[in-house]
This record gives structure tokens, sequence and C-alpha cells, in this order.
């Protein structure tokens, strides 16, 4: 039996781009007197996001990745801030997934959560942030 | 809805269905047993008893949680459930993503550590689900934060962070009750 393959970060990914996270309102948590996302949105072990450079080659708005979730809200993360943790980032881009898919792959600490939800910048945010 | 019942007595603080909260042993440690000789050495109270069960109506599932206490129960549970009730991830993908439905047992495990370090009249915390069934307390004040996080394939831990000190800290939550409850009340 081969040994699982381990996830390697895509260096065609570049430290300037930007890593897109819808955000539901049930993971919004106010921090003195701001609305941001929960540490608990960044804590995912496949933490699912959209490639800002690759949403924005096909055309698209980064906005255009909330379409069909009008309820919800766009982040982004700095992908220059992801590798500061040893978390692989990847494409994750065959159909059926978006062409511009990625993921950031591992067991989260409360530390990488946490970092990311303090250097999250609002994209669509919601009101009251 | 929170109401007073009448159920056996034996099992202190939370439980879902028939099953303690404490659904799983924590690692080296079994934290039923020391929170009952935590109770039984520290203060003694007097012996638990049934106190009520909540009902949360959770999409078309009423889901039911009961509480043995010590006399009345605490001040912030209220809160937290109204927290857990708005907040409630409902159904497969409830985040636009992949997330699992939220779990009652996960709850109930997290409910029971809050009985652990929260004082009656205690600042309540916010209740967020997690993607993978689990669900994190959280509260921020000040820029400092605190975490409590019970995931479905992990035993509980917990995560503060002061800015002022640059002390952030991290770690499991069995055998930490005691920094996290000092952490809590400088909040």
């Amino acid at each position: 039996m081969s040994a699982p393959i381990e996830p390697i970060d895509d260096a065609s990914i570049l430290d300037e781009d930007r890593l897109l996270r819808r955000i539901p309102p049930n993971q919004l948590c106010m921090e003195d007197g701001k609305l941001r996302p929960s540490s608990a949105v960044f804590r995912h072990a496949e933490l699912s996001v959209y490639i800002e450079s690759m949403v924005v080659a096909q055309g698209r708005a980064a906005e255009d990745v909330l379409s069909n979730y009008p309820n919800e809200f766009l982040t982004a993360l700095p992908v220059s801030e992801v590798r500061k943790f040893p978390y692989p980032i990847v494409k994750d881009n065959e159909p059926p997934h978006d062409p511009a898919h990625g993921l950031v792959v591992g067991k989260k600490t409360g530390g990488f959560a946490n970092a990311m939800k303090r250097c999250h910048l609002w994209v669509v945010p919601p009101p009251g942030s | 809805m929170i109401f007073p019942v009448a159920m056996p007595v034996g099992t202190p603080a939370f439980s879902y269905g028939s099953q303690s909260a404490w659904f799983r042993k924590q690692p080296g440690v079994d934290v039923f047993a020391r929170r009952e000789l935590n109770a039984s050495t520290l203060d003694r109270p007097a012996a638990r008893r049934p106190i009520a069960e909540v009902e949360l109506e959770i999409g078309a599932e009423t889901i039911r949680f009961s509480y043995l206490g010590e006399g009345r129960l605490p001040d912030w549970i209220e809160p937290v459930f109204e927290s857990i009730s708005q907040r409630w991830g409902i159904g497969n993908g409830w985040d636009g993503h992949s997330a699992k439905p939220t779990s009652p047992a996960c709850v109930g495990e997290l409910l029971n550590c809050l009985e652990l370090v929260m004082k009656s009249e205690g600042m309540p915390p916010t209740m967020t689900p997690l993607a993978d069934g689990g669900m994190q307390a959280e509260w921020h004040k000040n820029g400092k934060s605190l975490e409590i996080v019970v995931s479905s394939d992990d035993a509980p831990e917990y995560y503060l962070f002061d800015p002022a000190t640059g002390r952030e800290e991290e770690g499991c939550f069995a055998g930490a009750e005691a920094l996290v409850e000092e952490f809590l009340e400088t909040l």
C-alpha cells in the first residue's frame, strides 16, 4: 500500500496574492464594537478559498464569489500571512470545483486561526464591521 | 425554552439525551471524575439535583439538554443557549462550503467546559459553530481573546491571547481549567 501523498505548497500562488473566503452570518463575531470573522472559520482542516488573481484572470470581480450566496460576506487573506504557518496552499480547481478554487491544507492551530482573523481584510463586509 | 423538570439524580451539569455530555475521555484524565472531586473538596455544595431541561428548536428538530446543578441555573445559561440556537449550523454545507451539521454531543461537551470555568454572573461567550460539527465559545474584550473549542475529532482545547503583553497560549482544556478561569476573570 502506498503512503498518502503529502500536499505541497503551490509556489505559483504568489505571496502578493490574496485568498478569498466566504463568511456566513453565524460565523461572524463582535469584537470591540466591530464584526469580524470568528477564528472558527479558519480552523477547517481543508480551508476552502478562492485565489483572487485567478478569479480576476477569468474576468470576474472578487465579489462574484458571492453570486450564489447573497446572505454571506467576503473576506481576503494575504498569502504572505498564510505562509507564515506550515500549511500548504494548493489549487483545487478540477471540475466540479470553481476554476479559481484552492485549499489551505492541514490541521490548524488556534494560533493560525486567530492570526488569520487579525490579518483579514473585508472585501464585502457585513453592516457594522 | 428552559423549564423545570424531574430527572433521575446522578449526572452532573449538562447531558444530552441519555448520555453525559462528557462523552469522550480526556487523554489521561477523567474530567468528569475530577469535576466531582473539585466540587466536593472545594466547597462541599449540596448534592447535585435536576434543575431544568433546555429545549432548542433547531430547524424542524427539537434538541434537549438536561442540567443538574446545585440550587439554581447559572445566569449565563440563557444568553449562551440563545447564542447556540441562533448560530447552530443546520444541515450539510451550512457554511456555503462543506460543513457538517452541528453535533448536539459536541455542544453538550462545550457546555460542560463552560460550567467548569464560568461564574454564574460571568460574561457569556459567543457560541460559534465549527465546520466539522463542533462548536467554540469565544470571548473578546479590549483586544483580548479567549476561546474554548470542542471539535468533533479532538478533546476540548483552549486558546488565549492578550495583545498588551503578547501572551498567547493554547492547549488541551483538561488540566487547564484554572488557567482558563483566571484569564476569563481578566476580561
